[in-house]
């Protein structure tokens, strides 16, 4: 490969040139080396399509795009939980609200004593039998 | 536009600046990949997430080492990572078909040498590649080879210097089973 790429020596490249000249198999072999750097050559000079450009363009404008758009979703994303979980607590709070008081307007009217005689009676009354109520409400 | 000021530029998304980006550019980005994938189509198409890449990561260039040689850096590392993602097998039917395809003017024994020296150069441990490809094919110095490897540059010497050792010994071998074959 040093012959191929000019780097022997002067002296070293006659002693390689004389021998080439007498062995075939060598000489074969040399012949592929120089070919194959012509390969190397030949893929160095390589042209790339110009029209890539614009597929990379594309490419790249598409993440461009995604980027811009990612503060707002991001914004969505955290924003959208957080009322949502807002939401359930002021409907819990609510349903605690007005459970609390219904029943400290049932627990108030509860309270007064005739009130609760008059409802033990209309149970019990309610309890009897049609035969045993007219009995309890002869005079 | 100087270099630092294409990378503010991209660091800000600024279309301009990624345009001249990728026309500065891109010849070196798909070059470099053919170089190491042996297929053009494929190259083009990995130009795309290459140059996203250095997109994604332009916050992090530091510029110790040039532009050319960062891009250079991202794009050696997504050539490696592309290929080794490719069954070793299906790439060498691969090169096999894509030569003959794309080369059918091709004399049968340049298409053959073709496959030969992709082999060899393929059968080189990967640093030894990639120094040589740098070297023989994008023909770049050893101080800027030593800073896309980030090694030494008596490394670089080394590395290019077995590789060329080892390419010599595998070409001969094959060149030779070659002319055994066609008598």
């Amino acid at each position: 490969m040093a012959w191929i790429e000019n780097r022997l020596s002067r002296g070293d490249a006659g002693v390689l040139q004389q021998h080439l000249e007498h062995c075939a198999d060598c000489r074969r072999l040399a012949g592929e080396f120089r070919e194959t750097e012509s390969l190397i050559a030949h893929d160095r000079g390589l042209q790339p399509n110009p029209f890539v450009s614009t597929r990379i363009m594309q490419h790249l404008d598409a993440h461009l795009h995604t980027k811009k758009s990612r503060p707002l979703e991001l914004l969505v994303r955290l924003v959208q939980p957080a009322i949502l979980s807002a939401a359930l607590a002021i409907a819990v709070l609510a349903g605690i609200y007005l459970g609390r008081h219904e029943t400290r307007q049932y627990s108030e009217a509860t309270r007064r004593p005739e009130n609760i005689r008059e409802m033990q009676a209309s149970f019990f009354i309610s309890d009897l039998t049609t035969e045993d109520q007219a009995v309890s409400l002869e005079p | 536009m100087t270099d630092k000021e294409l990378v503010c530029g991209i660091r800000q998304n600024d279309r301009k600046a990624i345009e001249e980006l990728v026309n500065r550019h891109r010849d070196r980005v798909i070059k470099t990949a053919f170089y190491f994938l042996q297929d053009i189509e494929e190259a083009e198409d990995l130009s795309q997430e290459i140059f996203l890449e250095i997109l994604r990561s332009a916050g992090r260039f530091r510029e110790e080492a040039s532009l050319g040689t960062w891009i250079y850096r991202i794009t050696v590392n997504r050539s490696l990572n592309h290929l080794k993602k490719i069954n070793r097998k299906s790439m060498f039917r691969r090169m096999e078909k894509d030569h003959e395809q794309a080369s059918e003017h091709l004399h049968l024994e340049e298409k053959e040498r073709r496959r030969i020296l992709n082999q060899a150069v393929q059968s080189l441990s990967e640093n030894q590649r990639i120094a040589f490809v740098l070297s023989k094919y994008e023909e770049l110095p050893y101080k800027q080879i030593s800073e896309v490897m980030n090694i030494s540059l008596s490394s670089v010497e080394s590395l290019i210097f077995r590789a060329k050792e080892n390419l010599q010994k595998k070409l001969v071998r094959y060149f030779s089973e070659y002319a055994e074959k066609k008598k």
